[in-house]
Order: structure tokens, then sequence, then C-alpha cells
């Protein structure tokens, strides 16, 4: 069954790719050095280092799109459970081939994007900076993207079989958790601890301002045990849709 | 004595407060075609969901092969659902190779030549085929693994007179090659020459599981013409062995249960102008049992 | 085999009873020979697309009413000595029913005696019309 996932994906992918693809022909084409001023200082200039981890979140973003899309899959197979559960393989093998076939899907989306943000920054001449936060910030944004990936599969579970919409829900409702985080009282107490699964907060937010760059967590843990904790969820939430799916009445 | 391949005992589904299967026992033998024919909403669709595993029994057992069915079970276990379920964006033969991954005895000639004989193009989307086309693909890929156990449902609907024979033909080939069969079919005809044995369920509860032959021999119609209107019939109705009664203008005729030549004889003393047995085939057989108010 | 069965599934008789019928009376006419063999089961079922437990049925009854021999793996096979009296017997057998159903039937009509043995003398003058007609 991984043969029918591995096509569904593939299909998928197509789009993503192109978009990725297109971005980088119009880079090339187009792009030269820049310099963006900002309050009157020059905030980036040419030949500025720019470190490729802080930017992970463009690669997580992008996955995460990807993933809101292909994390719909079991609940699609639903209704094709007459072909899936008549099977020699033990339904939960199904689940999981399913699940190992899109992570490897979101994780090639990241890896792209990521790319291409590396030529974005070839070409418009900063310095990309390969330093020892960026093996964990990688880490930690493809675990981000894996997670809402798994996110997506355990809540449309629940969705009547076959809707197609499942995964573009979270999308506000994550941002919509993140602003009101800030928010005194108890409605901020109640989105901090929604924030537990929001994949949303555990990302490194980069923000540039006059005094240089610096990263927004609501977790304010460090960058390694961020990465753990969303791989971890991911994991948590793609068990339980292994355990669950194989029982779903039909 | 080993088990029939397709074995069920007490089988009771509940959704609720509403009964689906209630009940039902009912074995099919090797080389042996059943045909389970009801009416919409007596439960055979149920009844199938809980012989594949997709729905939990409330009570009752079910083995096949004589036993559970596990994932194991689907290598020689071919389900033909009502409407045939397939991947939309993938074409006949991306479902030809997704069968050869999945089962050991997949044969790719026979495939070809069930396609052939379909007159399906292994090329096509699955999107673009009628109902009839999926369920001719849908049929192609449960025969194409020599299953030793096949269950269909409704698996003729939507296809041509001609390509329905051919679907009799196959289970009658599987049969002959010691498959066990079990179909579904709004069609009394193809049950009656395909299946030697037939399974009529009413209301979620199993009220025929016969061999056809014995059925046949087993139910008469006594028809008997009256000069002028019938005479009162002394409480014919109501022996255990007569199922019904219909009387238009001159003409009587009861459904008996059995070769029952007592009930004959009890109408022949009415003086009719003449009297004879007519036999039932298994369409009047079904009418008169999901008709009557008798469970 | 050159005779061609057919099966009506939506005759009230049995099948596995019709077709017995039927190879009998072909075996009557001559149109099977004797020590002639049978398709097997499985042949036979896919040709008249009924099931095989019921051409099954039919060779263990045939065998039984001493019309055919089977022997395992060599096949079956229309006897050579008494198939044929069995077969003219069932034949005749399927006469006598069309007979009793058909004066039955005159009967129920309104007929009387004379008028019923009038009709079937004059119904077999026109069949048997020359003397060659036995």
């Amino acid at each position: 069954m991984v043969y029918v996932e591995y096509l569904r994906v593939l299909r998928t992918l197509k789009w993503h790719v192109g978009i990725l693809v297109a971005a980088t022909l119009l880079l090339l084409y187009f792009g030269h050095s820049t310099t963006v001023d900002v309050n009157g200082h020059s905030a980036l200039v040419p030949g500025m280092p720019v470190p490729l981890g802080a930017l992970a979140s463009i690669g997580m973003f992008f996955a995460a799109i990807y993933a809101s899309s292909v994390g719909t899959s079991l609940n699609r197979e639903n209704t094709m459970r007459d072909i899936s559960w008549t099977k020699p393989i033990p339904r939960s093998l199904v689940a999981l081939q399913y699940i190992l076939t899109d992570v490897a899907a979101v994780v090639l989306v990241f890896v792209l994007t990521m790319l291409v943000v590396l030529i974005a920054l070839l070409r418009l001449q900063f310095m990309p900076v390969f330093d020892a936060t960026l093996v964990p910030l990688l880490v930690l944004g493809i675990g981000v993207s894996v997670m809402w990936y798994a996110l997506v599969q355990v809540l449309t579970f629940w969705f009547p079989p076959g809707a197609r919409s499942g995964g573009g829900i979270l999308w506000p409702v994550a941002f919509v958790l993140l602003g009101l985080t800030s928010v005194p009282g108890p409605t901020g107490l109640v989105a901090r601890v929604f924030d537990v699964i929001n994949p949303l907060a555990y990302m490194s937010g980069v923000t540039f301002n006059s005094n240089g760059a610096h990263q927004n967590a609501v977790w304010q843990l460090p960058v390694e045990e961020r990465a753990l904790i969303v791989w971890l969820f991911a994991a948590l939430f793609c068990a339980i849709v292994i355990a669950l799916w194989p029982r779903k009445e039909a | 004595m080993t088990a029939p391949p397709i074995s069920l005992k007490g089988l009771t589904k509940r959704y609720g407060s509403f009964t689906a299967v209630d009940d039902v026992s009912l074995d099919v033998a090797e080389g042996s075609i059943c045909g389970l024919l009801g009416p919409n909403g007596a439960g055979k669709t149920t009844t199938f969901k809980c012989l594949l595993g997709f729905a939990k029994p409330s009570s009752g057992s079910i083995a096949i092969e004589g036993a559970p069915v596990t994932p194991a079970t689907f290598e020689s276990l071919a389900y033909v659902p009502e409407r045939a379920v397939l991947y939309d964006n993938l074409t006949i033969a991306d479902h030809l190779t997704i069968c050869r991954r999945s089962y050991k005895n997949y044969d790719d000639a026979r495939a070809r030549e069930l396609l052939a004989l379909f007159d399906l193009d292994p090329r096509k989307y699955t999107q673009k085929l009628s109902k009839g086309m999926r369920t001719a693909v849908a049929l192609t890929l449960a025969f194409s693994m020599r299953p030793r156990v096949l269950i269909l449902d409704e698996p003729s609907s939507g296809l041509d007179p001609v390509h329905q024979r051919n679907v009799l033909d196959l289970m009658i080939d599987a049969a002959a090659n010691g498959a066990s069969v079990l179909f579904s079919s709004h069609q009394v005809g193809q049950v009656e020459r395909a299946a030697d044995s037939v399974a009529i369920m009413k209301k979620g509860k199993l009220i025929v599981n016969s061999v056809i032959d014995d059925l046949k021999t087993g139910e008469k119609i006594i028809e008997a013409v009256f000069t002028g209107s019938i005479p009162d019939l002394n409480g014919l109705a109501d022996d255990p062995n007569v199922l019904r009664i219909e009387q238009v203008g001159s003409t009587l005729r009861a459904v008996t249960r059995e070769e029952s030549d007592a009930i004959a004889q009890r109408i022949f003393a009415l003086h009719p102008k003449s009297i004879r047995t007519i036999d039932l085939n298994l369409e009047e057989i079904f009418m008169n049992a999901v008709s009557g108010d008798q469970v | 085999m050159p005779a061609i069965f057919t099966v009506d599934p939506r005759s009230g008789v049995p099948l596995y009873l019709q077709l017995i019928e039927q190879i009998k009376r072909a075996i009557a006419l001559g149109t099977v020979a004797p020590g002639e063999q049978l398709p097997t089961v499985k042949a036979l079922a896919l040709e008249l697309t009924v099931n095989p437990n019921t051409v099954a049925r039919v060779y263990r009854e045939l065998e039984r009413d001493g019309v055919i021999d089977t022997s395992p793996g060599r096949g079956s096979f229309v006897r050579t000595d008494g198939a044929g009296i069995e077969a003219r017997r069932a034949v005749a057998d399927v006469a006598r029913a069309a007979f009793e159903g058909a004066v039955r039937e005159a009967k129920s009509l309104g007929l009387s005696r004379e008028e019923t043995q009038e009709l079937m003398a004059r119904t077999i003058a026109r069949w048997y019309e020359t003397e060659n007609d036995r």
C-alpha cells in the first residue's frame, strides 16, 4: 500500500515543487544585490552575514502548507477501506506506511525550500552563515512541520470520510492561539495551555530591528529542547492515529 | 471434518436499538456457491461487513477457512463491494500493480485475460469509468488473486447482459476449482443458475437457508378451478403447511410448504372442476418468503 | 459432444432434473452415442452457466440409473449396454407426463371422453402419417 500513497504524494508534490522551481527561476533572473534601509540605517546590506538557521521558518511554513494537504491522507483513505482493509497487511502497518511516506515528502519539501532560500541569499548577495545553531534550527524547523502534519492527521481522524478542507482549518486556529498568548487574563492562560500542542509556538521567529536579529518563541526553551519536544509530539500524534485508525467502525 | 470455508454462527449486529443482523447462521462449503437474496435493508451488506471485519459483531462468531479473520486471511479472501471502490486518480494498470505487490497468488496473465473479457483498457483512469466498468475492474482484481473464498455484493450491477453472464461463469469456474462463493443479488434468475444453495434475509433475519433443489421440490402451488365461485375453504388457510392462499375469480391457488398431498386432498374434497400442482421457481419462492408475515 | 442442452431456471423444475431428462433424451434419440465421452463437470457447468454441483449431481444420478460410467481420471462415458434402455424409459416417462397433462387439460376444459379420444386419434394420425413412422 506504500505504492498508493507514493503515487498520491508524487502528484501533490508536483505543485509545491513547481512553485519552488518557479521561485528559483525568478530569483536567478531578477535577483540582484539588495539594500534594505530601516530608519535611515542600512539594516541589510550586500555581503551581510545571515545565519541560514534563522531562516528555517521559511522552510517550515512552506513544508507545513504541504503538510496540511497531505495530512488528510488517512481520512481520505476512509472511503477506500474496501481496498485497504482487504489486504494481507495489518491495518496499522498500512497507516504507518502512509505516514512514513507523507513525512518523507514533508521533509523533502522543507529541504527543497531551504535550498531555494540558500539560492536566494546567494543571488541577493548576502552571505549565508553555517554556524553551530544551523543543525538544531533545521531539526526544529522540520520537526515543527512534521508535528503540524501529525496534528492534521490526528484532528482529521474524526472528520467525516473524505473531508478535504480538514488540513486548512489548523492555520487560523494556530495563529489565533499564538496571538492570544500575550493577552492578559484567563484567555491568555488558556491560549498558552493550548499552545503546548501548537506547533507554531515552538518555532523560532526571527525579527530584525535596529538592534539586530533576535529570536521569538512562546516557550523560552533552548532550541535543542524545543526540537526534541516537537518531534516527540509528532511521534505521539502519529502513534495515536496508527492505533485508532484500524479500529474505526466501517 | 474440516470447517466450511465460510461459517457464520449466530451473527448479530446491533446499531443502538436497531438490529441490522439478527442471529444469522450460515455455512458455505468448498466448491459451493451460495446466493444471498433479500429486499434492500434486509441486512445483507451488514452481514458482509461483519464477515470482512469492517464491523464488529454484537454477538456470534465468524470463521473463514476455520479461523477468525486476520490480515493473513485476505491472501485467499476476495471481496467485491456493491459500489466498486477504486482510487480515482490512478489507472486500471496502477490498480493491478497494487494487487501484484500485495498478494502472493496474484496472476497477472489472468488479470490481462479478464480485462480483455470485460473490454477494459488498462491505461484508463478509473475516474472516467462508468459504474459497470468499475465493477468489472473490481471483479478483475478479485478473481486475479486466485482466491479460495469470494464474497461478492451484487457483482453484476451495472453490467450489460453479456458481462453479467461472464460474472456467473467466473463464479462457476472458481467453485469448480474448489473455491467457496457467497454472493448477494437482486437477480433471482442468476442465483437460480449459478448457486447451489440460497439464503434469504428479511429484516435482519435469515428466513430461508437451503439447497435450491430441495427448496424447489419442497414448495408447490396447488391450483384449483371451480365452476362458479370458490366455496368456503373450511379453514384451509390455517393449515400449517399452507403458506398462502390466493383467490382470483374461480381460481384458487394454495401455496404449500411441502409436497402436501393432504392439502390437495382437502381441496379435491371441495369438488373443483380441475386441479393441478405447479412447481415453483426460485423467484416465486423468494416472493412468498419475503411478502408473507411469517418469518 | 454435438448435443446442445439448455436449462430454464425460470421453470419450477429443478435444474438437475431438467438436465437429466435432456441427456437421457439425447441418448434415446441417438444424438449422444453409446461409449461417447461426456464433458467434464467443470466444462459442462461453464457451457450451461450452471452450478458445478448441479452437474455433479446429474452425473451421479445418471450413473445410479445405469446410463453413464464415471472413472476417476478418465471421465464420464455413456454406457454401451443398457444406457439406451434406461434412456428410452425416461423418454417414455416424459411422454406419459405430457399425455397426462393434455388429457387433464382437455377434461377441465369440458371435453367429454369421446371428444378427447377423437382428438387424440386425429392428432396421432397427423403426426404418424406414414407407415414408416413406428
